[in-house]
């Protein structure tokens, strides 16, 4: 397994803002493995071993700042404190 | 004997008293005493041992009997689930006591002279080593706050969690009817549980989780780059560019990375000979998430691109 770490542009993002980034991301990274923050932003961990290949332009993430899962959730990828809004806030990211 | 001496003797002399009264007092009780103490579940457990419930289980063979062979099931996991948890109390609290007699020994030769403290180390070496020889390993000098301080709960924990995971097939086996969840069956699911406390595995566990860590850590180190958020419109493409940059991650795709990467191009990388393609590759990926954020700079990005497999699509 090989990792990698990608820093979100903005701190000041929203929940679908930072869906976005995770999943844009995957498609290049891997899939999502860990979310945290630097102090400045948000940054996720991306797992290289499993590539996730888009079909359609739909953003298959959902991140939830809240403790209930989305209805059409399929996993929970990862959870952890990452910039909501300008906020460091407790969020889990869910495949959907 | 001159002044300094006596004092040192003197010193010496009460080092060596608090090391030998201390430790008989030092083991104090952090619960009440068990309501059910090892003797009586270990007691318990052998009026039935497994070839007695087999020996029953046997003799129900109908259908009829299906709830017999259920009861002699549930009795035989439930005497032997209380005796393992009865000597794994037994054993948390071995280690508990002999944390506070160690720490006790080490506190009072600390205040001593170096050769109560060396005999203290010499005295915690052999307790740790009688309790987890994998843990002390071949070191002569052993820091009893390394163990007993922060790695000892760490062990506990994956211990338990061990437990909860070997219990989970037990107690979701109980559910089952006789058919289902064999007597033979739950007698595998008890050894598990019994091995799951185990301090070598344990340590193997964490270990194994420190690895993870250190490569989790050093993951976030490389987050030196910033990426846009991108326009649900470059998902696809996205994956189009990276189809053709993994086609070229090889020595033969090397010099086609290079000209995209090199000073020519993106000048993303100043001496693109001296990189590996994964290397490259990984420059443009990082380019990508950065700079590519929509389906126009996707297109502008491919477009002197040599595509011959037409993996980039109507990108091209």
């Amino acid at each position: 397994m090989t990792i990698k770490a990608v820093g979100a542009d903005s701190p000041g993002w929203g929940p679908d803002d930072l869906a976005a980034f995770i999943w844009g991301n995957e498609i290049v990274w891997g899939q999502a493995s860990q979310i945290g923050n630097d102090g400045t932003t948000t940054v996720v961990i991306f797992d290289r071993s499993h590539v996730p290949v888009p079909q359609d332009d739909e953003t298959h993430v959902a991140v939830v700042a809240g403790p209930d899962a989305p209805a059409d959730a399929k996993a929970l990828l990862c959870s952890g404190k990452a910039f909501v809004n300008g906020a460091v806030t407790a969020v889990k990211v869910f495949r959907i | 004997m001159t002044g300094s001496e006596c004092i040192r003797g003197t010193t010496l002399f009460f080092s060596v008293m608090a090391l030998l009264v201390l430790p008989g007092c030092a083991s104090f009780n952090a619960r009440p005493d068990p309501l059910r103490t090892v003797s009586s579940e270990l007691a318990a457990a052998k009026t039935y041992p497994f070839e007695t419930a087999m020996a029953e289980w046997r003799t129900r063979g109908s259908a009829k009997d299906v709830n017999d062979r259920r009861e002699i099931r549930d009795t035989y996991v439930i005497l032997q689930m209380r005796a393992i948890d009865a000597r794994y109390r037994a054993f948390l609290t071995g280690l508990a006591q002999q944390a506070r007699g160690t720490n006790l020994v080490l506190d009072v030769a600390t205040l001593g002279l170096t050769g109560g403290a060396s005999f203290a180390a010499e005295k915690t070496a052999h307790i740790l080593s009688a309790g987890a020889t994998a843990v002390v390993g071949g070191r002569a000098a052993f820091n009893k706050d390394l163990f007993y301080e922060r790695t000892l709960p760490a062990l506990i924990d994956e211990m338990n969690a061990a437990r909860t995971a070997a219990r989970a097939s037990l107690t979701g086996g109980l559910g089952k009817t006789a058919d289902q969840y064999t007597l033979a069956m739950a007698d595998i699911d008890l050894s598990r549980y019994q091995d799951a406390a185990d301090l070598d595995t344990a340590l193997q566990q964490l270990t194994s989780a420190a690895a993870k860590h250190v490569e989790a850590a050093n993951a976030l180190y490389t987050a030196e780059f910033k990426a846009c958020l991108p326009k649900p419109d470059v998902y696809r493409p996205r994956a189009e560019m990276m189809a053709y940059l993994d086609s070229l991650t090889d020595d033969a795709g090397k010099p086609t990375l290079a000209t995209i990467a090199g000073p020519g191009s993106l000048g993303l990388v100043l001496d693109p000979q001296d990189k590996t393609p994964q290397e490259l590759a990984d420059a443009i990926r990082t380019y990508i998430s950065a700079k590519i954020c929509d389906v126009d700079s996707a297109r502008q990005m491919v477009a002197t691109w040599d595509d011959p497999n037409t993996l980039l699509g109507d990108l091209k």
